[in-house]
């Protein structure tokens, strides 16, 4: 402080005084103020000071000029000056409070200097809303050199459209200045030289300066944040998902086609709306708990937990989803983007994976999978009963542990014949039991194929065929004891019954007309008894040697049998006046003498039973899958079909005796043969338009011949 | 009346055996027959071995094969092996068709095999036709 009197001379310096000019209080005292103002300014101070004497009172010198001090040693300093007049009884006295400001000015200074490298456009207004700063970034976003800006009213960066309400806003936050985001929501706009609008944000705070309160704002462009949300929302819309994102008070904020096509709710319906909306009514008082606790450790994360999770559609009804869930920060707080998956389709699949699991895992066969190189894969129930290993055994394990030591060659070569013949899936064999036991069983292998058709293991179903084994056997050895039966029975009842036959008919031949009429009716009976029962015999003995004697199959030209049999029945054929006609025959499987007879018996049959038009027998074969169909068909009597069943059983005749020839065999015979060829016989009849009989044999596999 | 021809009948079944006595003795030729009922006595007789010492040798076998003690074969092949009864023609007179027993007898010498027919005429018409084609068509030596 200093006091200077009319005469502008210092009459007082205190410490502070001198310490801020550097000189001693003695260099000062009755010198002219001037010496302690700059060069610069001297001339013109003397009438500064005149001015304020003329009207003495208490005020800031300078009327807001910068103002400067001068010391001794030459140099310069910011300084800020209180006047005050003091009258004493020597007169009027001014006293002079000056306050170094280097430091204030230095820090005005690096603000200005954090403003202008600010990287955002900022600038600040005083209370007459006039910009009093502005930094390059601001000029860079609005188009302006600051000095076009600097002292004019913020407006002038505010669009039309908003410059009236403008004012009202300002001072809506100076009269509650905090730092806080202007706009409350609302999207802002600033306007720039060129007359073009320009997205933004803008952060306030209020700031105190010498000048007053002022208010710095900080300006960012989220033109490219904005295109980058629009370019969000296009993704999400187009997301092969159903998606939606809530916020913060879990309403729904966003949504995409998929999601109104999977809950039936147009966008419209569901924007504002909580997401429990959408949430099943059982589910929806738990819900915002859950919704909570993702916000409390937001992170990336499939929701739910493992629980099967079910949306609610606009129809009440629900479908399963599954939500991955993404936390989202965003100026306008947290949200949460849910992807949500209808899994309908894929539960019903599971459903029905499961079905077949099941079915696979209670069958009482065996199901195993095994890799390509023979290692176990799945081991069924089923196959723990037969085999005794549990799935977490035999799993992991070579296939080849269930194959008896002995059997493993021949297994690999089968497994080989396989792999060439996939037609060749289906044999029988035996197998090892975990306790050393072995078990007849029937195999089936198919390949597993993947998706793209390409084999990636093997599947078998074993079945313990023990028990059918056994009756197998059982059969076949009845069957054989039977035949055996029927041949030795046949062929030794031909023996006495030639006795009773001969004797009989010696006895007629001897004694007929030598005894009584009685006498001769009784011997004829006998005979004749006798000799039809020889014919029931012989007829067996031929029934039964179709199984007894039978020969393996092998290929036989049809024709050749066919003519063969013609030329045996020539006498026969020519005496009935017949025509037999034949394509051209396959080659089949056969035991050619019995095919012989088989064309035989039914050719006799035709001719045997027909009509009063000469008999025309008609031979055809037709290819029928891995068989060949013949027909016999003639122009003969025909059956009345309600019969047809009857016909192919051993002695069943259609006629009364006496009318036909024969002991009913014939068919019998027929059926037999083609049955032990591996095919079927059948009648097609209409009484009184002819017979056609068709049966299958066997076609030559390929590579035989 | 013609010369005497002898008939060896090896027949177990007495039946079998007076039918075929019956219809050669019917027949036009003066025949004597003897039956033997089983393998060993047809031996036995063939060789004139007791109590067939004085037996004179057949002309023509009629041998079954299905008899007691030694089979039809065994005799057959026990004349064949015997230089001096091997050129006496044997008939094998059987009711075996099986293609076994036909096979066999033809390997072992058996000079004809004929199965016994089915019904009395055509019994009668077989035992001619052998009687005849022995006695009438072929030289014997």
């Amino acid at each position: 402080m200093l006091m200077i009197n009319r005469e502008r001379r210092m009459v007082l310096v205190n410490r502070a005084a001198e310490n801020l000019f550097g000189y001693g209080r003695d260099e000062l005292v009755g010198q002219p103020i001037e010496m302690l103002v700059p060069q610069r300014y001297r001339d013109s101070h003397p009438q500064h000071v005149q001015g304020f004497l003329s009207q003495p009172k208490a005020r800031a010198m300078g009327a807001g000029r910068e103002l400067f001090g001068q010391r001794k040693d030459g140099s310069e300093v910011p300084i800020e000056i209180g006047l005050n007049p003091i009258v004493t009884p020597d007169g009027l006295f001014t006293l002079a409070s000056i306050i170094d400001i280097t430091e204030r000015q230095r820090a005005q200074q690096r603000f200005r200097l954090v403003v202008e490298a600010a990287p955002n456009a900022m600038l600040m207004i005083d209370l007459q809303r006039r910009i009093n700063l502005v930094n390059r970034k601001t000029e860079d976003l609005f188009g302006y050199h600051r000095d076009e800006l600097l002292g004019h009213p913020i407006e002038m960066l505010v669009p039309q459209r908003y410059r009236e309400s403008h004012p009202v806003l300002v001072d809506g936050f100076l009269a509650q200045p905090k730092v806080r985001a202007m706009g409350a929501g609302r999207e802002l706009f600033g306007q720039r030289k060129d007359g073009t609008e320009v997205q933004i944000e803008i952060g306030l705070n209020p700031i105190e300066t010498a000048e007053g309160l002022c208010t710095l704002a900080s300006i960012i462009d989220v033109t490219e944040r904005k295109r980058a949300e629009q370019r969000f929302r296009l993704v999400v819309e187009a997301a092969p998902n159903a998606m939606l994102m809530i916020d913060g008070a879990r309403n729904i904020t966003l949504v995409n086609q998929r999601t109104e096509d999977l809950f039936g709710y147009d966008r419209n319906d569901l924007l504002g709306q909580p997401i429990e909306t959408l949430v099943p009514e059982r589910f929806r008082e738990r819900h915002p708990a859950f919704v909570q606790a993702f916000s409390a450790d937001p992170q990336a994360r499939p929701m739910g937990a493992g629980r099967e999770l079910f949306g609610r559609r606009r129809d009440g009804t629900e479908i399963p989803i599954e939500i991955g869930l993404n936390p989202i920060e965003t100026p306008e707080g947290a949200f949460t983007l849910a992807a949500i998956i209808d899994i309908s389709e894929r539960k019903r699949a599971e459903a029905a994976h499961e079905r077949l699991a099941a079915i696979v895992e209670y069958s009482e066969d065996a199901i195993i999978s095994k890799t390509p190189d023979g290692r176990i894969v799945s081991w069924n129930r089923g196959a723990e009963q037969l085999f005794g290993y549990g799935a977490e055994e035999a799993i992991g394990q070579p296939v080849f542990m269930l194959v008896p030591e002995r059997l493993v060659e021949e297994e690999q070569r089968l497994l080989d014949q396989i792999q060439r013949d996939e037609r060749l899936n289906h044999f029988e064999t035996i197998r090892r039991r975990k306790d050393g036991s072995e078990v007849d069983v029937s195999v089936r292998l198919s390949p597993i194929r993947n998706a793209a058709g390409d084999v990636i293991g093997e599947s078998a179903i074993m079945r313990d065929i023990t028990e059918l084994k056994r009756r197998d056997t059982e059969l076949q050895r009845s069957n054989a004891e039977l035949e055996q039966f029927a041949y030795v029975a046949s062929h030794d009842l031909q023996e006495p019954l030639r006795m009773v036959a001969n004797y009989t008919e010696l006895l007629a031949q001897r004694y007929r007309g030598k005894l009584d009429d009685k006498a001769d009716k009784y011997i004829h009976y006998a005979s004749d008894g006798a000799r039809r029962m020889q014919r029931l015999v012989a007829d067996l003995l031929a029934y039964s040697r179709v199984g007894s004697q039978g020969k393996p199959l092998v290929p036989v030209d049809a024709n050749a049998a066919l003519g063969g049999v013609l030329e045996s029945l020539q006498a026969l054929v020519r005496n009935a006046g017949a025509q037999v006609e034949f394509d051209a025959l396959p080659v089949v499987m056969a035991d050619e003498v019995q095919l012989r007879q088989l064309f035989q018996n039914l050719i006799s049959n035709a001719i045997k039973f027909r009509a009063e038009a000469a008999p025309r027998i008609v031979v055809k074969a037709a290819s029928a899958g891995d068989r060949w169909q013949f027909s016999v068909s003639d122009n003969g009597i025909g059956l009345d079909m309600q019969h047809a069943p009857r016909i192919f059983q051993m002695f069943q005749r259609l006629h009364e005796l006496g009318r036909y020839e024969g002991s009913g065999i014939g068919l019998a015979i027929a059926k037999r043969i083609v049955e032990r060829h591996g095919g079927s016989i059948g009648v097609d009849s209409q009484l009184g338009r002819g017979t056609t009989f068709f049966f299958s044999l066997k076609r030559v596999p390929k590579g035989e011949s | 009346m013609n010369d005497l021809v002898r008939i060896l009948l090896v027949e177990d079944n007495p039946g079998d055996a007076d039918l075929t006595r019956d219809t050669l003795e019917s027949g036009r030729l003066n025949a004597e027959i003897s039956l033997v009922i089983d393998g060993e006595q047809a031996v036995a007789y063939m060789s004139r071995k007791h109590p067939y010492e004085n037996v004179e040798r057949p002309d023509l076998v009629l041998l079954d094969l299905n008899l007691p003690k030694k089979n039809g074969q065994e005799v057959l092949a026990e004349i064949k092996r015997h230089v001096s009864l091997c050129s006496i023609p044997v008939v094998i007179l059987t009711s075996s068709d099986a293609e076994r027993d036909i096979v066999n007898s033809y390997q072992l010498g058996a000079n004809c095999y004929v199965t016994k027919p089915v019904g009395l005429d055509a019994y009668q018409a077989v035992v001619r036709a052998v009687e005849d084609f022995w006695f009438s068509v072929v030289k014997l030596p």
